[in-house]
C-alpha cells in the first residue's frame, strides 16, 4: 500500500475490515460447532481456521501502524455513488422479491415482472425493448429449460394454463 | 433420422409414448385412479450408484402394473444418506406419489448415529424389499491373502487397513466385530462409494476392502471374496466358496447385509391406505416378472441375491439395524 | 486391448454417420454450458428416458457430443461477462474477462474455443494410442498423489495474491475455511451447517460461483452506467478478429498441448474435477511463463491454459469408466447407466468384447470435437456482440437468469438465497480489493483437499510422514516446491538486475 504523504486526507480502509470480520466469525462458529467431535471431523477446519486468525491479527497490526502514522482512517467505503448504491439496493431488493413470489407466481410470470421493473428501474424507457426482453426472456426460458429439458422450476398459473392447453405431460 | 430431432428436445415425448403404449397394455390399477401421474423418487445415495441402478432396472417391471406411471429420481447422497430422507419425510407430499428408495442397513445406522429430524417407523415405512446383499470381505486378485485367516493372522500382527464405502455401514460393523473377536487390528478407511472403495483395492491403496458381496462379484476374476458375514453364503458359487466367518471363527457376529427397499410416508399409508395396497400389491408381482431378473443379471449382479420381503420384514430388519448401530456407536460416531 | 488401423477407420466411418445424434449433442451442451446452473449431469439424467430408448451408440454419441460441448462453452459467458458457466471455467475469468475489457472479445473466444476443440482432439486421439498405459495412470495415482496435485492449484491462491499477499490469503483462507462447511468426510458428521439441511453436502458450488461471480460483477457494472465514457469492448465484432484469435491459436500450439495432456491426467483419477485441471493448469502455465506478470491483465495463454485443460479432461474421466468400469465422474456415471441399461458391462473385458463400445466412444469424442469447429466459430463473432448491450438490459438479464440457474441446479429456493448472499460477500471483496477468485478456490479445493488429506492420514494410521510415502508423491512434492520456490527467485533476479 503506497504511503500518503503527511497533510493529505487518510484513506478510507474501512472496507477492507468487511471480509476479515465475516471470516473470524464464521471461524469462530465453526469451531464452536466442532468442539465435540473426533479429530478427523475437525483437524482440517481447526489448522485453517487458526491460520486465517493469525493471517487477520496481522491485517490489523498493519492497519493499526497505518493507523498511528496516520496514512489510513477507519471510515469505510465501497466507492460507489449514493445513487449508483440506491439501484444495487433496489436490483438485490428485486431479487429478493423474485424469490418469495416465485413459488406462487410461478418461474414465468415471475421472470417477466423482475425483468421489466429491473430494466425500468435501471432507467430503460424504450417500450418495444422492454415489453420484449421481459416477454421473450421467460418464454424462452420456459419452452427451452421446462419443456425441453425438463427442469423442475416452480410452476404457476401460466405454467398450468400451457400444460392444460397443449396437453404438456410432466408438468402436471 | 427424425428421431435425433425431435426426441431430444422433447423428453416429454418420448416419455408420454412409452407411457400410453404401456398404459394401453396392462391398466392393472386404473378402477381406483391410482396411480393419476408419475411417481417422484429420492434416492439418498449418488446417480450412478447402486441403488439408482437397482431402481431403474425394478421399474420397468413395476410401470407395467401402475397404469404406465414412469418413475423420475431425484439424487440426495449428503451426510450418509440424511440430507434424502430429510428432505423427504418433511419436503415431499405425503400422497403416495412421492416414494424414497434406499439402503436400509447403512441408512438405518446413519439413522441411529446422527439422530436426524424424523422418526423410524412414525414417519417413514420400508414396504418393500428387493434384496439381500450379504456384507464380505474382499481382496484383489493377486494379493497375498488367499483365504480370510490369512487376512486375521496378519491383522494380528499390524493393523490392516481395510477400504470401506462409509463407517457407518454393516459390512465396517462387521470387520470391527471380527477385531473384537480375534484381538486383530482393523483401520477403516472410508471412501464414500462402492466404486471408489473398489479402486482403492485395486491400486493396492487399502490391503482388503469390505463391501457388500454383489459389488464384489460383479468384478469378476479381479476381487476376490474370501469371507461373508452371514450364516451361508448363498452366492458361494460365484466367489470359489468362500466361507461364512462365523464358521471360520466361532463368532457369533449378527448377519449383516444390505437391503434396498421401496419406502413411502407412514402418513400416506393412514391417509391413502387403497393407494398404499395396489403400491403394496403390484411391487410384489414384480418379483415374477422374468424381465426384472433379466434386467438385474444384464448388469452383472448376482441374481441370488434378489429376494422380496415385505413391511413387516423391512421394519423388524431396521429396527435390528438400529439397535446395532446404537451397539457399536462409540466407534462408529464422531461424537466424543 | 489392440487396436488395427482398419477398425479405427470403421468406427471413424461409424461416429460420422451419427451426425444426427452429435449435432442435437452438441447444440444442447453449448446451451447448457453458458448458463451456470446446468450441469451437463443433471441434463443427461433428465434425458435418461429418451437415452435409453435408443440405440446405444446414438446415445453415446449424443451424451459424449454434450458433454464435450458443455465443457466448450462454459468459457462464453466467463469471457463475455466474468461469469462462469461452471467451475471448469472458473480460472478462465482471471484472463478472458480482462481481454474483454481491453476490447479483446472475440479473440478471447475464439482462442478459448480453439484451445478447447485441440485440446479435446488432441487427448481424444491420445487416448486411443496410450489406453493400456492411462489405465493404469488411474491405479497409481492414489491419494496421497491427489492432495500434492491439488495442492498445486491451491498455490494459485498465493500467486493471485502477488499485489498485497495479506489479504490474498485472508481471502483465500476464508475460502478454504468456508468450503469445510458440511459433513466431515470419515464420519459423516455436520459440521457448521446454521442448522441448514441444504449444506449437509458441502457449500454449493453453483450458488458460490453464481453469487461471488455473475451477481457481484452485474452489480459493479452499473457503474459504467454514471462514466459516461462507452466501453472500451463495446466496438463492433469484424472477421479479422477470428483470424487473429487464430492466429494466436498457432503461436500458442505447445501450450495448448501440454495443458490438454494435464487436463488428460487430471481427468484419469477418479473423483478429480475439471475445475481442478484448469486451475493446475492456469498456475503451471503462469510459472512457465517469460512473462508472468502479464497474467492476470489479458494475457491469452491465461485463457488458452485452464480451456485446454478443462477440455482434456473430458476424454480422462471417460478411461477409467471404461477401462476399470469406475465412473472417472457424475457425468461418466450417468454414461454408465446407460450402457449398463443395455446390457454392456463397463470394464477390462469390454475392449475384448465390444471394442466398437470401447474404443468406439474416443472415436465419437473426436468425432464430435471436429463438428464443433464449425459450430462455433462462427458463434465466436456474434456472441462476443453481448458486450455490446446496455447496461440496464444486461444487468436485469444477467440477475434474473443467474438466481433462476442457482435454483436449476438442486432445485432449492435456499441456493436462490445463498446466490444474492454471494453476491454481496462477493461484490464487497471486489470493492475492498480481494480477491473473489482466491475465495472460490478456496471453496472448491478446500472439501476435496481435506477427504484426500484425512484418506491419506487414515492409510498412514495417524502418522503424517505417510504423506511422503510413495516415489511419485515424493517427485510431485519436490515439483509443488519449485514452482512456489521458482518465481520468488526469479522475480529477485531481476530485482537485482533492475538495480
Amino acid at each position: 500500500m503506497p504511503r500518503q504523504r503527511h497533510g493529505s486526507e487518510p484513506k478510507p480502509a474501512g472496507q477492507e475490515l468487511v471480509i476479515p470480520a465475516l471470516a473470524v466469525g464464521f471461524t469462530a462458529y465453526y469451531f464452536w460447532t466442532v468442539q465435540e467431535l473426533a479429530w478427523e471431523a475437525k483437524a482440517n477446519g481447526v489448522v485453517i481456521g487458526a491460520i486465517l486468525l493469525v493471517l487477520v491479527a496481522l491485517l490489523l497490526l498493519r492497519m493499526g501502524l497505518q493507523l498511528a502514522r496516520g496514512d489510513v482512517s477507519l471510515r469505510a467505503t465501497l466507492g460507489g455513488d449514493r445513487a449508483t448504491d440506491r439501484l444495487r439496493l433496489g436490483l438485490l431488493g428485486l431479487c429478493a422479491a423474485f424469490i418469495v413470489v416465485l413459488p406462487l407466481l410461478g418461474t414465468v410470470i415471475s421472470l417477466a415482472l423482475v425483468l421489466f421493473a429491473a430494466m425500468w428501474l435501471l432507467g430503460a424507457r424504450h417500450w418495444p425493448s422492454l415489453i420484449g426482453v421481459s416477454l421473450v426472456t421467460p418464454l424462452l426460458v420456459w419452452a427451452t429449460l421446462i419443456v425441453g429439458i425438463g427442469t423442475r422450476f416452480p410452476l404457476g398459473p401460466f405454467e398450468h394454463a400451457m400444460a392444460a392447453l397443449l396437453g404438456l405431460p410432466g408438468l402436471d | 433420422m427424425t428421431f435425433g430431432t425431435t426426441t431430444l428436445t422433447r423428453r416429454s415425448i418420448g416419455a408420454a409414448a412409452l407411457g400410453a403404449g404401456l398404459a394401453a397394455m396392462r391398466p392393472a390399477a386404473a378402477q381406483s385412479g391410482f396411480p393419476s401421474r408419475n411417481f417422484r423418487v429420492v434416492i439418498p445415495t449418488g446417480q450412478g450408484g447402486g441403488a439408482d441402478r437397482l431402481a431403474r432396472s425394478f421399474d420397468d417391471g413395476w410401470t407395467k402394473h401402475l397404469n404406465g406411471r414412469q418413475f423420475e429420481y431425484e439424487f440426495f447422497p449428503g451426510a450418509a444418506g440424511q440430507v434424502g430422507y430429510e428432505l423427504f419425510v418433511s419436503r415431499r407430499d405425503a400422497d403416495a406419489h412421492h416414494l424414497l428408495f434406499g439402503n436400509m442397513g447403512p441408512e438405518m445406522i446413519m439413522y441411529a448415529l446422527q439422530r436426524p429430524r424424523f422418526r423410524f417407523p412414525e414417519d417413514l415405512t420400508y414396504f418393500c424389499r428387493i434384496d439381500v446383499d450379504d456384507s464380505c470381505v474382499f481382496v484383489r486378485a493377486n494379493s497375498p491373502f488367499r483365504r480370510i485367516e490369512d487376512v486375521v493372522a496378519e491383522a494380528k500382527r499390524r493393523p490392516l487397513n481395510v477400504a470401506t464405502s462409509r463407517i457407518p455401514h454393516p459390512a465396517s460393523i462387521g470387520i470391527l466385530a471380527l477385531g473384537e473377536h480375534q484381538n486383530a487390528r482393523f483401520n477403516l478407511v472410508p471412501y464414500g462409494g462402492g466404486n471408489p472403495t473398489l479402486v482403492a483395492v485395486l491400486n493396492g491403496e487399502a490391503d482388503i476392502g469390505v463391501l457388500p458381496i454383489a459389488l464384489a462379484v460383479q468384478q469378476g476374476e479381479r476381487m476376490r471374496t474370501l469371507g461373508v458375514f452371514n450364516r451361508e453364503n448363498i452366492l458361494a458359487a460365484k466367489t470359489d466358496n468362500a466361507p461364512p466367518i462365523n464358521a471360520v471363527f466361532g463368532s457369533n457376529i449378527p448377519d449383516l447385509y444390505s437391503s434396498r427397499a421401496w419406502a413411502i410416508h407412514t402418513r400416506a399409508i393412514d391417509r391413502y391406505p387403497d393407494r398404499f395396497r395396489v403400491l403394496e400389491e403390484t411391487s410384489a408381482r414384480v418379483f415374477d416378472d422374468p424381465a426384472f431378473r433379466d434386467a438385474y443379471d444384464k448388469q452383472g449382479l448376482p441374481i441370488e441375491t434378489i429376494r422380496y420381503g415385505n413391511r413387516a420384514t423391512c421394519t423388524e430388519y431396521a429396527l435390528g439395524m438400529i439397535d446395532l448401530a446404537n451397539r457399536y456407536r462409540a466407534q462408529l460416531s464422531a461424537q466424543r | 486391448m489392440e487396436l488395427d488401423l482398419a477398425t479405427l477407420a470403421e468406427l471413424f466411418g461409424r461416429s460420422f454417420s451419427l451426425w444426427w445424434a452429435i449435432l442435437p449433442g452438441i447444440a444442447l451442451g453449448l446451451v447448457v454450458g453458458v448458463l451456470p446452473g446446468f450441469s451437463p449431469q443433471n441434463t443427461l439424467i433428465i434425458l435418461l428416458p429418451v437415452t435409453l430408448a435408443m440405440d446405444t451408440e446414438a446415445a453415446l454419441a449424443f451424451m459424449i457430443s454434450l458433454y464435450c460441448a458443455n465443457h466448450l462453452s462454459g468459457g462464453i459467458p466467463a469471457i463475455l461477462v466474468n461469469i462462469p458457466g461452471s467451475g471448469g471455467a472458473a480460472a478462465t475469468c482471471i484472463d478472458g474477462y480482462q481481454m474483454t475489457k481491453k476490447g479483446q472479445a472475440q479473440q478471447a473466444l475464439v482462442l478459448s474455443f480453439v484451445a478447447s476443440v485441440a485440446g479435446g482432439l488432441i487427448t481424444s486421439v491420445a487416448v486411443l494410442a496410450l489406453l493400456p498405459f492411462l489405465a493404469q495412470l488411474g491405479l497409481v495415482l492414489r491419494s496421497v498423489e491427489m492432495v500434492v496435485i491439488i495442492l498445486f492449484g491451491l498455490t494459485l491462491i498465493a500467486v493471485l495474491a502477488a499485489k498485497d499477499m495479506l489479504k490474498g490469503l485472508i481471502g483465500g483462507m476464508f475460502g478454504l475455511m468456508l468450503g469445510a462447511i458440511g459433513t466431515d468426510t470419515v464420519y459423516s458428521t455436520p459440521r457448521a451447517t446454521f442448522g441448514f439441511l441444504e449444506l449437509y453436502d458441502g457449500l454449493p458450488l453453483v450458488p458460490v460461483l453464481i453469487g461471488l461471480f455473475a451477481i457481484s460483477e452485474a452489480l459493479v457494472m452499473l457503474e459504467e452506467r454514471f462514466t459516461g465514457t462507452p466501453p472500451a469492448q463495446s466496438r463492433a465484432a469484424q472477421w479479422k478478429d477470428t483470424v487473429e484469435g487464430l492466429w494466436m491459436c498457432v503461436k500458442y500450439w505447445w501450450q495448448i498441448t501440454w495443458t490438454a495432456f494435464l487436463g488428460l491426467v487430471v481427468g484419469v483419477i477418479p473423483g478429480a474435477g475439471a475445475y481442478i485441471a484448469s486451475f493446475v493448469a492456469y498456475q503451471q502455465s503462469r510459472l512457465f511463463s517469460k512473462t508472468p506478470e502479464l497474467y492476470g491483465t489479458g494475457h491469452p495463454p491465461g485463457v488458452i491454459a485452464p480451456e485446454s485443460a478443462n477440455n482434456g479432461v473430458t476424454s480422462g474421466t471417460l478411461v477409467p469408466t471404461m477401462a476399470i468400469g469406475v465412473p472417472g465422474g457424475s457425468t461418466a456415471a450417468v454414461m454408465m447407466i446407460v450402457l449398463q441399461y443395455q446390457g454392456i458391462t463397463v470394464g477390462p473385458r469390454l475392449f475384448q468384447e465390444s471394442p466398437a463400445i470401447a474404443y468406439g466412444v474416443f472415436v465419437m469424442m473426436t468425432v464430435a470435437y471436429i463438428f464443433m469447429i464449425p459450430m462455433v466459430m462462427p458463434l465466436a463473432r456474434y456472441a462476443s456482440r453481448v458486450v455490446t448491450v446496455p447496461v440496464h438490459y444486461i444487468v436485469p438479464l444477467i440477475l434474473a437468469l443467474t438466481v433462476v440457474g442457482a435454483f436449476a441446479d438442486r432445485e432449492y429456493v435456499f441456493d436462490m438465497v445463498l446466490a444474492l448472499v454471494f453476491g454481496v460477500i462477493g461484490y464487497i471483496a471486489v470493492k475492498s480489493n480481494y480477491h473473489v477468485t482466491s475465495i472460490l478456490i478456496g471453496v472448491l479445493l478446500g472439501p476435496i483437499f481435506e477427504r484426500y488429506l484425512l484418506r491419506s492420514l487414515r492409510i498412514g494410521q495417524g502418522d503424517i510422514m505417510v504423506l511422503f510415502s510413495s516415489p511419485i508423491a515424493n517427485v510431485l512434492w519436490a515439483l509443488l516446491v519449485i514452482s512456489v520456490v521458482l518465481p520468488i527467485w526469479r522475480e529477485r533476479r531481476l530485482a537485482r538486475t533492475a538495480a
